[in-house]
């Protein structure tokens, strides 16, 4: 029986399988996911010119905090960089000075980013937060795919040859010019 | 006080180009008239002296000597003065509506301005003061210019003497120049305050638009009622005051209306008037 | 803090403000929202002393309005208030003659993220051009409170950008702002605040960013159910 609450923890941890087929599939998914992301009309730039839209239904502050960390995911905002002032912030992006605060501050009580004193605040080291981030939007594309392909009547099985069949062309695809 | 002097300056800024284009037609009209007046005078009489075969002295003595009243009485001379009052009678009006007007209302401007408001009043009043004190200024720098040219021009035996103190029995001028000096601040002083009741008078209109027309003829009569009372008590009861006596009630007469207008025109400036 | 208490105003016959109330806070920007001619203008006139009201308060810092006041509070009515032969270097000279908080610097910043010239003259200014001098005379003032009337009222899309970069930016920053428009889509993003009127009176007053995470609507969302039922 599952007496403790960290048993009952580990027990629903084995037994999720989100997170099983996560490591099965590590690979595709990340391409899937990626290109999820470039679906969503997420513009990416260098750090020093930040940009993107709005939808005007989420809180702006948590779609600035998404914006973050798909940047962290994506290997655009190294660990430990320097992040532009919550001004410069606003100023980029085009929004509100006070939700570009709003947002570093909930950044920073997720631990995501660090302000050590006076200077500029950075990107966490930390790798657990950054792998928590990484799987957070993994999790986050992988919602959306089971949704999508739910109302399909194709098995998983199936599916997921589909995936590996097109990973792999594609990577195949990028590797063939060399 | 500076923002006082600053309005000023504005103001008399405004009015600048069309202040040059008076005083330059001014000028431009009585000097004419003045060579126009000799020399027609002088061709005239030459004429019928040819004309008539007679002396100088005979023709003096029918037709009379150069007047110079026949220069201040011409058209050359007036109608510039009379065309300056009537611009200034319309200025005084459109000093105040002119920052209603138009797209970009000035008036905005003017009421924003970290200053009392009461000194939009007093620069507008200010400036019509001294536009009034330019002009007649002017005019009196004229005159002796005016009076050489014809004199010049017309040959001696034809000519009267001409004293400035003979500009008072001439109409215009004798109201723009008392000879006294108390005439001459009551004159002025009266100017003033009749700018200062219409002022106010249009600020009733501002802040009330329709309401405010009936308002401001009802202030107007007042005032001029206020500053009727001694001289129509001085007729009901003739000698019965002394002349010190009444000059001290209207002077607390026109300080009362003069007052008033300011007042009133504070008041309406900082919790009535209307953009 | 501007506070407006129960403002009632008439036009002769019609009650253009019947009781309005609302509050817009230092470093935040508020948007007054409604259909034309329900009394966004006409409040912001009232703020600004330059109508009467018929009754209530308005109280700018706990306040009512003085003299010192305007160098707290600014107002940017939609056309510019300026005479139209004077070149924009004028009026920038009359504001810095009149204002001992112009910020000359700010106002040469302005000058050329705007793109201006100062030798234009202000009857020649496109309409474009004509609203950024409006903001340029409004934003070079160190005030506490800036007052927008419809800044982007007629005016084609690269300028609106470029005005709406304005609120993003430092000049904006710590300032409290209460604006007025129509083209809510262009700035939705930006405000703090939201205060739906109708009818002279407010509806609805909320901050945008606690409805879009409490309920996952946009201002134009709540616009709807509250304008169309």
């Amino acid at each position: 029986m599952l007496d403790t609450a960290g048993e009952l923890y580990e027990y629903k941890k084995e037994n999720d399988y989100r997170l099983l087929f996560f490591k099965k599939y590590k690979a595709s998914l990340c391409v899937l996911c990626i290109k999820l992301l470039i679906h969503r009309n997420v513009i990416f730039r260098e750090v020093s010119k930040l940009d993107m839209k709005f939808n005007n239904r989420d809180p702006v502050y948590v779609q600035v905090i998404r914006y973050f960390k798909e940047q962290i995911a994506k290997g655009f905002f190294e660990p430990g960089q320097e992040i532009p002032s919550r001004r410069e912030l606003a100023s980029q992006l085009k929004i509100n000075p006070n939700t570009a605060q709003r947002a570093y501050k909930e950044m920073e009580e997720q631990k995501l980013i660090f302000t050590k004193g006076n200077m500029p605040s950075c990107i966490t080291r930390d790798e657990e937060i950054l792998k928590g981030v990484r799987e957070e939007l993994i999790i986050e594309t992988v919602d959306i795919f089971l949704s999508s392909i739910k109302s399909i009547n194709m098995p998983l099985s199936e599916v997921l040859e589909i995936v590996k069949k097109k990973h792999d062309a594609e990577s195949k695809g990028t590797e063939e010019p060399k | 006080m500076k923002s006082f002097l600053k309005l000023v300056n504005f103001e008399l800024n405004r009015f600048f180009k069309l202040y040059f284009i008076l005083m330059g037609l001014t000028i431009v009209s009585q000097i004419v008239g003045a060579f126009i007046v000799a020399i027609v005078y002088m061709n005239d009489a030459e004429r019928i002296i040819y004309e008539r075969q007679i002396s100088s002295s005979q023709y003096i003595e029918e037709y009379g000597v150069f007047s110079f009243f026949n220069y201040f009485n011409s058209g050359w001379f007036l109608m510039p003065i009379i065309f300056c009052i009537a611009l200034l009678i319309l200025y005084v009006f459109f000093i105040w509506y002119r920052d209603w007007l138009g797209k970009n209302t000035f008036i905005y401007r003017l009421l924003m301005l970290p200053a009392n408001r009461v000194n939009i009043y007093f620069a507008k009043l200010t400036t019509i003061m001294m536009l009034v004190f330019g002009l007649v200024g002017l005019q009196l720098l004229m005159l002796p210019v005016e009076v050489k040219i014809i004199k010049s021009l017309v040959s001696e035996d034809f000519q009267t003497s001409f004293s400035f103190n003979e500009i008072h029995h001439l109409p215009i001028l004798s109201w723009l120049y008392p000879v006294r000096f108390t005439e001459f601040v009551m004159m002025y002083g009266i100017g003033l305050i009749l700018v200062a009741v219409i002022f106010t008078a249009i600020l009733f209109e501002r802040s009330y638009r329709l309401k405010g027309i009936f308002f401001a003829i009802v202030y107007g009569i007042l005032s001029f009622c206020v500053f009727m009372v001694p001289l129509l008590l001085n007729s009901f009861y003739t000698n019965y005051f002394y002349p010190n006596e009444l000059l001290v009630l209207q002077l607390v007469a026109t300080i009362i209306v003069l007052g008033s207008a300011i007042w009133i025109a504070n008041h309406l400036l900082k919790h009535k008037i209307r953009v | 803090m501007i506070e407006v208490k129960n403002v009632k105003k008439k036009y002769g016959k019609k009650q253009v403000l019947s009781g309005l109330s609302f509050t817009a806070d230092k470093g935040e920007i508020t948007c007054l929202i409604g259909i034309n001619g329900v009394g966004k203008t006409t409040i912001m006139k009232a703020i600004m002393a330059l109508i009467p009201i018929n009754s209530g308060e308005i109280l700018i810092d706990g306040e009512k309005i003085r003299k010192e006041s305007f160098e707290k509070v600014t107002f940017i009515p939609d056309s510019l208030a300026m005479l139209p032969k004077m070149r924009i270097r004028d009026a920038i000279e009359f504001m810095a003659d009149f204002y001992k908080n112009w910020n000359p610097k700010r106002a040469e910043e302005l000058m050329q993220f705007f793109k201006l010239d100062t030798t234009d003259r202000i009857a020649d200014l496109s309409k474009g051009n004509m609203a950024k001098v409006n903001l340029l005379l409004g934003l070079a003032l160190d005030v506490d409170y800036l007052l927008m009337d419809e800044p982007f009222s007629g005016i084609d899309i690269f300028s609106r950008e470029q005005i709406a970069e304005v609120f993003t930016s430092h000049l904006i920053e710590d300032r409290g702002v209460i604006i007025t428009t129509h083209e809510i889509n262009d700035i939705e993003h930006l405000i703090d605040k939201a205060v739906l009127i109708d009818n002279g009176a407010v509806i609805k007053e909320f901050r945008v960013e606690e409805v879009r995470e409490q309920e996952g609507k946009s201002v134009i969302d709540i616009m709807r159910e509250v304008y169309l039922g």
